[in-house]
């Protein structure tokens, strides 16, 4: 029986989904997201929309941060860049969609390719205050731009259309969104078993080392930055887009936080993590709803305090989550599904 | 001209509360090498506590910021006790990740104790206004100033003088040699974030005596420690007053000439300046690595 760890051929090696176990479960959850939008209401499809927009996002900080070793809170700054330059194509210029979101991921593939020239100085925490710094010049720059163009009231994007297709309904944005991020994921983890992607992986494990192998450090880590804010660039339009009116309120600080704790959630140097951990993050206002609804019953004081506080115990809740996960868990979601899958494969020699 | 001294002025106390907080997020750095992002956090804590102290205790305003100093320096040391310390050995942005944690549940009790209203300050600090000419200085602000000035000697003495300062320095220099002579990190780290926590606590009251109320905005305002911090210097005290109050001039100046939504700007600014040409800041030691 195939086992995942001996091959014959090349071909095998290639193979993304080398064991029919595994095709089995790719064949499922095909299955589940084509039935997805008529099993749910259309208020937990929207979320479901968001929660995709957030995966996007987080593959792309997973790049830099889980696959690299650079860290960065400048990622609602980059959200923010888009939006200026989706802002000035898309309602101004009145391009058509694809092309803003194209350009939106190009601009903030440019800032992120400056900012990420310090870290070829700056390494840790320094370097996650001069992202810090991004954040609030970017969220200053949109701020400027919107007074100047659009008022107080916030930028207003039109409906976005794809050739003809307009997404109006949530069902629309729901299809269209499963398909730029199924390319997304499918990019990602075609990248990251490349040479380039093995590359950043050396960098981030012992960047003197990965030098005297011959990788281009400098080159490695400008690469990374640009890539890792495409993606982020490319989600900032389609949030833009999706919400039709965005503000400087839009991009705080928390925005930028929720990222980083989705990849460290999910589990950091995984594309299946970031999927796990962006899904996980964005759903959990809804899943702190069910449980209350739950909990009502049983539990009075419990759901009335839930009742009154919700703001509060959606924001505590995700701290407490993220300090959880790196106390007990640092691999993150990934690592239990790890776990399981150690458990089985070593069956019945398991402990 | 006269405008811009008057901002200087003006600048130069708000800087001091920013020096403050600085000192506090230094000696953090100091001793365990973590940058803590929940500092703000324990700024709007700490006010928003001595609030409830003066109105609800109805205790005077000296015994309610002596309260509010401990509680600080408990929710510090217990901080280190129960989330830092597990911690110790993982990568070092796992931990910085966990103050970030730790500063959105803060903001989650205090929304939930506290509410999302502003509360005033009943019993302020002394706010007379003396004018010297043009210009308008408050007695808040010399205050302030004079705290912040007596802080860092006290620093100073604290770490030259004291036994605890000396261990502080040896963990700082050299973990494992510090441990053979008997030193116990545990006990300098748990100091360090008490301390720490203590110097957020009395700037977050001073911030919110010169804003008039307290609010939630204080933990954002706590974020331009970071600034002050780093442009003095990570790992020095007087630094962190002088990068406090640059940070409060360029601030206010900013302000002033630009308009309120450039401080962030200002400060950030001046932080990405600092960070590409020196990052080891003004007064800091230059981190020298080795392969």
């Amino acid at each position: 029986m195939p086992s995942g760890y001996y091959t014959t051929e090349y071909r095998q090696d290639q193979l993304l989904f080398r064991t029919w176990p595994r095709r089995a479960w790719l064949g499922l959850g095909v299955v589940a997201v084509l039935l997805l939008p008529s099993l749910v209401g259309n208020v937990t499809l929207d979320r479901v929309a968001f929660a995709m927009i957030a995966v996007i996002a987080a593959i792309g900080l997973n790049l830099l941060t889980g696959y690299t070793g650079q860290v960065s809170l400048g990622n609602a700054g980059l959200y923010a860049v888009s939006a200026i330059a989706s802002g000035v194509f898309g309602v101004q210029q009145g391009l058509p969609f694809p092309v803003v979101v194209v350009l939106g991921g190009l601009s903030a593939a440019a800032v992120g390719t400056i900012i990420g020239v310090p870290s070829l100085r700056l390494r840790g925490l320094y370097l996650l205050l001069a992202t810090l710094a991004l954040h609030f010049m970017a969220v200053y720059a949109f701020q400027r731009y919107q007074v100047e163009n659009f008022g107080f009231a916030g930028v207003r994007f039109p409906t976005a259309s794809l050739f003809g297709w307009e997404l109006i309904e949530t069902r629309d944005w729901y299809w269209f969104l499963l398909g730029l991020t199924a390319v997304a994921v499918l990019f990602a983890k075609n990248v990251v078993r490349s040479a380039e992607g093995r590359a950043w992986v050396a960098v981030r494990d012992k960047d003197i080392a990965a030098a005297v192998i011959g990788v281009n450090v400098s080159a490695a880590k400008i690469k990374a930055f640009a890539l890792s804010s495409f993606y982020v660039g490319v989600a900032g339009s389609l949030f833009a887009y999706k919400l039709s009116s965005v503000d400087p309120d839009s991009f705080n600080l928390d925005l930028a936080i929720e990222f980083v704790a989705m990849i460290i959630i999910g589990g950091l140097g995984s594309i299946a993590g970031a999927v796990a951990g962006a899904v996980f993050i964005t759903l959990l206002p809804d899943w702190v709803e069910s449980a209350s609804e739950l909990l009502g019953p049983v539990l009075p004081f419990l759901d009335d305090f839930l009742e009154t506080n919700k703001f509060a115990v959606d924001i505590g809740l995700y701290g407490v989550v993220v300090i959880a996960f790196l106390l007990f868990k640092p691999e993150g979601i990934m690592g239990f599904y790890r776990d399981i899958k150690r458990y089985f494969v070593r069956w019945p020699y398991t402990s | 001209m006269e405008k811009l001294i008057q901002l200087v002025i003006s600048g130069v106390s708000l800087g001091a509360i920013y020096g403050l907080v600085a000192i506090g997020f230094v000696l953090v750095y100091k001793a365990t090498d973590i940058m803590n992002f929940a500092h703000g956090d324990l700024m709007a804590l700490g006010a928003y506590f001595s609030v409830t102290m003066i109105t609800s205790v109805d205790l005077p305003l000296a015994a309610a910021i002596i309260v509010t100093m401990l509680f600080a320096a408990a929710i510090g040391a217990s901080i280190h006790l129960t989330l830092i310390r597990p911690m110790l050995g993982e990568p070092i942005f796992s931990i910085v990740m966990v103050t970030i944690g730790l500063s959105v549940i803060f903001r989650a009790i205090v929304l939930v104790v506290w509410g999302a209203g502003e509360r005033v300050f009943s019993k302020p600090l002394p706010n007379e206004v003396y004018t010297f000419g043009p210009y308008r200085i408050s007695s808040l602000d010399l205050i302030i100033l004079a705290v912040a000035a007596i802080s860092v000697a006290v620093f100073a003495l604290f770490f030259r003088r004291t036994s605890m300062g000396l261990h502080m320095r040896a963990t700082a220099n050299r973990y494992e040699a510090a441990l053979m002579m008997g030193v116990n990190p545990n006990v300098v780290y748990a100091v360090a974030w008490g301390v720490a926590a203590m110097m957020a606590g009395l700037g977050g009251i001073f911030l919110a005596n010169i804003l008039g109320a307290v609010s939630i905005g204080v933990s954002a305002i706590g974020l331009r420690a970071f600034p002050a911090a780093v442009i003095g210097g990570l790992d020095s005290v007087s630094g962190a007053v002088v990068g406090g109050l640059l940070i409060g001039v360029a601030e206010t100046v900013a302000t002033g000439y630009i308009g309120a939504e450039a401080r962030d700007l200002a400060a950030f600014a001046l932080l990405l300046l600092i960070l590409v040409v020196r990052p080891f800041g003004l007064f800091g030691q230059k981190e020298i690595v080795r392969v």
